[in-house]
């Protein structure tokens, strides 16, 4: 029997081991390429360690380029278009899912419905539309005009994953409040809110990240290079016929690691977040 | 058989490459020194303005440079804007055209340029211009208008400037294959392509496209290798023939034989050039993108470098250099309409437009005259050959026909319809008879939408 | 204070708590009239941004309009266009082996890691920690760190596999016609398996270890214990969670853009790239494009309908 478990815990050794490997080796290996020279990204056998390591890629991110603002003016106008996203998108998103989950009035259901099918809608669609409205209403080139932009999935997401965790929370509580003299809104600030804390952070950060990540809408919505976001400004290093390897890893890098580390310090709730409305 | 000796023996040497880069260099700290400029009234008409973002620092730096410059002596407010050339860019460029909210002056490709025309989005000015200029220093180059000039025989755009495609070859390899490069003919061509390829050791040898990108400089030239075109004289398609047929499948022999590496079939517009930069091809056609790419990365590989047209003889004895032509337009519902008509003029005089060539290093070839008399091209020695030897005979894609839109749909960089064409034949296994034929097809559909 | 009323304790509240059943009284309308005032910034957002221009869309798509030209109007031919299209069926049979497989082999990978992360074990904290990274890099980020991994010539990859001797010739990964598919759903499912990974892992940790404890005393072996506790446990997560992701995945468009942009030839086209083709490539006609997406968007209307059900059912179960 002992055999049998110690065989067993070696094979889940192994196993997460090479699962490990697979996650890990490829961020090493954008992260390896960034801190190379031009020239040795470009030799015929890829070193596993840069021969002679430079931030020559991040420096060159640092600086404008004719079509491009420094890439840490791009990452600032992504963060000012995902906070401001998601500030907007998660306070509607409480007001929602409050009203799913609490009130009781016709069409309910169907607002239910109707909200999450936005969410998953392609985009693809939406944007020429959306391009057209916006340049009406001088809304092009604008960070609201960004924020708002991004309310297409901010606002579903945000409402659907705070539903689930509104639904976790006895109304009891609140009308135990209620009782006691609060009015409505009272109660949703002191009792619904901080309890469903985990889940609004959940929301927040996920929120946050797709809007962060997200890359058709800046592109199409912001065009000048001082407004750009930080992916656009990736996409764009892409100019024409020679890729700056180097760069675009460098640029990935710095993309990806606000992310990450958002993720993991918020770890905690992430686990709880993603189960929202899967697990009770 | 006619001799093609234009760069040919002269290789690019170290100190040439150095004196490119240096000169960049120099002139890029002129410009900063340069920069201050008078203000200009707060009340002046202002001229929104797109230009294209190129692959040389130098150029892109100075070019604002010289249109601020232009506005102060005109007395206006340039807004000057620097699109990439990707995908980020066409889709800006595809939104302004569907919005109607073009620039007041927006640069393009003369391919671009016939779209834009098409679809009624450009102002008439740009004959007046061009007429104009005609008559001023010497006028343009003779081989300069049919590049801007549309299937009504109207000019729509004013010429800026043209980069022709070039052959790069590696002269170290061929050197010790004992071939003599560049080949003669086409014939001679693909024998030195196969005897030098050895995929086991890495090398190719020719990094030939077979997807969307860089069509512009390939499939579209190889007919003219076979006497023959995609489009008559007139703007009419000429597809489905014989010769045609010839050439497509001397295209798609390359790959076949196993000459060009297997990813071909998915390169970018970078595809070719990182073939060559890595040392995977032997030979690689591109234009002065691949050059400065080299100057900056692979200066060892740019000192082996050897550069020339196609090679083969055309019955006139000249050589078929593929080139893109670049220009300036006005939008349709232009406020300034005839300033920025003055305004370009100006771009294009000798003391501004001469530093710009300068400042590109080759990747920009001259339009006019007096521009192919400046000093700089006088006294490079790499770039006052290829003004001298290449760019008289540079060819519009569109030869020998007008500019039209559906020419340039039909076979632009960045056609699908290419990319449909040769992957038919080499991932569905479809006849290359067949495959052309369908291709016809789909200009036939472009013909019937323009002529709508 | 005007709501001393309800001193009974019992409110309309929410049908989903069903411990209590509502009793209607002059609190409804005020309900009903809180209930819109607090969803209205929601759908008027909506409305705005989403519903104008989808009604623009599917106006749209009873036009021919290329880009920059005036629209025709041409009622349903963009439909039938589309329908009698080889490429669109191709597209969409594109779309469901990429979809099919990915969604599989994400599962059965997710679930294996989630069993497999736990019991505690030395590193678990880490392994639990970096599992999340392939779900939480930028699309464009981990793409373009593929792109460059797989390249034919240079990358990364193929010069381990020849090292350890795998490969004699480079694979093209990206552009072979056989390879690209398999490579793109391989890149789809190192993205997306940690989703699964994390909501079963939460979902593992609510089972009751006496039930373990019980088999163990009746005798199961490990596939038992599996087969009859674990799974049926986990089952709703694992639906939902299959939903989900099955959507996200037929939606999917950025990945398949940035490593193959369809090819080569159309061996990796699925509907969306196909759309995206429809509009913007050479062939250009918005209207098209709208066309398709209308009829592609029964099949998501559907997978969310059943997406609710299931959701819903089981909100009453845990009633």
């Amino acid at each position: 029997m002992r055999r049998g478990k110690g065989l067993q815990q070696f094979g889940r050794f192994l196993f997460l081991a090479i699962v490990m490997v697979l996650i890990i080796f490829p961020v090493y290996w954008m992260i390896n390429t960034s801190f190379k020279s031009n020239a040795e990204v470009f030799q015929r056998h890829p070193t596993f360690w840069p021969h002679s390591p430079t931030l020559a890629a991040y420096s060159a991110l640092m600086q404008p380029t004719g079509t491009r603002a420094p890439f840490l003016q791009t990452m600032l106008n992504s963060l000012i278009a995902a906070a401001g996203a998601t500030v907007l998108s998660v306070a509607i998103g409480i007001c929602a899912a409050y009203a799913l989950t609490r009130l009781r009035f016709p069409g309910r259901d169907t607002f239910s419905a109707l909200v999450f099918g936005c969410y998953v809608f392609p985009g693809i669609l939406l944007f020429i539309p959306i391009y057209i409205q916006f340049q009406q209403l001088g809304l092009l080139d604008t960070f609201p005009g960004l924020i708002l932009a991004y309310q297409i999935f901010g606002i579903p997401f945000a409402t659907w994953m705070l539903r689930s965790y509104f639904v976790t929370i006895p109304s009891a509580l609140e009308e135990a409040a209620r009782i006691d003299g609060c009015n409505r809104l009272q109660s949703i600030f002191y009792i619904v809110i901080p309890l469903a804390a985990p889940g609004i952070a959940a929301s927040t950060i996920f929120t946050f990240t797709t809007s962060w990540n997200e890359f058709l809408f800046a592109q199409v919505l912001m065009q000048t290079p001082e407004k750009q976001t930080a992916q656009v400004a990736i996409y764009s290093l892409m100019n024409g016929d020679t890729l700056p390897w180097n760069q675009l890893m460098a640029a990935s890098v710095l993309v990806g690691v606000p992310v990450l580390i958002l993720y993991f310090g918020a770890q905690r709730f992430v686990g709880g977040g993603l189960t929202a409305g899967a697990v009770k | 058989m006619i001799k093609t000796n234009y760069l040919y023996d002269s290789l690019v040497s170290r100190r040439a490459m150095l004196t490119w880069a240096g000169r960049s260099a120099a002139f890029a700290a002129f410009l900063s020194a340069a920069r201050s400029l008078p203000a200009v009234a707060a009340n002046a008409p202002t001229l929104r303005i797109w230009m294209g973002e190129d692959y040389v620092p130098a150029w892109n730096a100075y070019l604002p440079v010289m249109i601020k410059k232009v506005a102060a002596e005109l007395g206006v407010n340039a807004q000057v804007e620097l699109t990439p050339d990707n995908d980020t860019g066409r889709a800006r460029r595809q939104t302004a055209l569907e919005s109607d909210t073009l620039p007041d002056i927006i640069h393009g490709t003369t391919a671009d340029m016939a779209k834009y025309y098409d679809l009624g989005k450009l102002h008439p000015i740009a004959a007046e211009v061009f007429e104009r200029m005609q008559t001023t220093n010497g006028g343009w180059l003779d081989n300069i208008k049919p590049f801007v000039t549309a299937s009504d025989g109207k000019v729509y755009g004013v010429p800026f400037f043209t980069r022709p495609w070039l052959v790069h070859y590696r002269q170290d390899i061929f050197d010790k294959a004992g071939i003599k490069t560049p080949p003669a003919t086409l014939d001679d061509f693909k024998a030195a392509a196969k005897e030098v390829n050895n995929p086991g050791d890495g090398l190719f040898g020719v990094g030939m496209p077979y997807n969307q990108a860089d069509m512009d400089g390939h499939m579209v030239a190889f007919p003219w290798l076979y006497n023959s075109s995609w489009q008559d004289e007139h703007g009419n398609l000429t597809v489905d023939t014989a010769a045609n047929l010839e050439a497509l499948k001397s295209y798609l022999w390359f790959f076949q034989q196993g000459l060009t590496p297997q990813d071909s079939l998915n390169w970018g517009g970078s595809g070719n050039n990182n073939a060559y930069l890595t040392g995977l091809a032997a030979i690689v056609n591109n234009t002065g993108s691949l050059f400065a790419a080299l100057q900056r990365d692979r200066p060892d590989l740019a000192e082996v470098t050897a550069l020339g047209p196609w090679p083969q003889a055309l019955p006139d004895g000249k050589p078929a250099a593929t080139t893109i032509g670049f220009c300036l337009n006005v939008a349709h519902n232009s406020a300034n309409a005839e300033l920025a008509g003055r305004f370009i003029e100006r771009m294009l005089a000798v003391e501004n437009m001469g530093p710009l060539l300068e400042a590109g290093s080759g990747q920009a070839m001259p339009v006019r005259t007096e521009l192919t008399q400046i000093e700089y091209f006088q006294k490079d020695p790499i770039v006052g050959r290829i003004v001298r030897d290449v760019v008289p005979y540079s060819r519009p894609l569109t030869y020998p026909g007008p500019n039209n839109a559906k020419f340039g749909d039909l076979v632009s960089n960045n056609s699908p319809y290419f990319k449909d064409l040769l992957h038919r034949v080499l991932v569905d296994g479809v006849t290359p008879e067949e495959s052309l034929k369908q291709f016809a097809a789909a200009g036939a559909e472009l013909q019937k939408k323009y002529n709508n | 204070m005007s709501n001393i009323a309800e001193t009974d304790g019992r409110t309309a509240s929410s049908r989903t708590d069903g411990r209590q059943i509502g009793r209607y009284r002059s609190l409804e309308r005020r309900d009903i009239y809180t209930g819109y005032s607090f969803l209205a910034p929601a759908i008027l957002v909506l409305a705005f941004v989403l519903l104008i221009p989808l009604v623009q869309a599917v106006i749209l798509s009873f036009y021919n309009k290329p880009i920059g030209a005036t629209a025709t109007f041409t009622w349903l031919q963009n439909y039938s266009d589309t329908l009698i299209d080889p490429s669109f069926w191709r597209a969409a049979y594109n779309t469901l082996i990429f979809v099919v497989f990915s969604i599989i082999i994400k599962l059965i990978l997710g679930l294996a890691i989630a069993l497999a992360l736990n019991q505690s074990f030395p590193g678990r904290g880490f392994a639990r920690v970096a599992v999340l990274i392939p779900w939480a890099l930028p699309e464009i980020t981990a793409c373009m760190g593929f792109i460059w991994l797989l390249d034919g010539n240079v990358g990364a990859l193929n010069a381990i596999l020849r090292g350890f001797g795998l490969i004699e010739q480079n694979v093209y990964f990206l552009s072979d016609p056989k390879l690209a598919m398999p490579t793109v759903i391989a890149v789809n499912i190192w993205r997306g398996f940690p989703f699964f990974t994390l909501t079963l892992m939460a979902a593992l940790q609510t089972i009751d270890k006496d039930l373990y404890e019980a088999a163990d005393l009746d005798g199961a072996n490990s596939w038992h214990k599996f087969w009859f506790i674990t799974l049926p446990s986990i089952m709703p997560v694992l639906t939902v969670t299959t939903l989900l992701s099955t959507i996200w995945t037929t939606n999917s468009f950025t990945t398949i853009f940035v490593l193959t942009g369809g090819g080569p030839s159309d061996m990796t086209t699925t509907l969306p790239i196909y759309t995206y083709d429809q509009a913007f490539q050479g062939y250009a006609n918005l209207g098209r494009a709208a066309a398709i997406a209308v009829i592609i968007l029964p099949l998501i209307v559907l997978m969310i309908a059943m997406l609710m059900r299931v959701m819903r059912k089981r909100e009453e179960i845990e009633a």
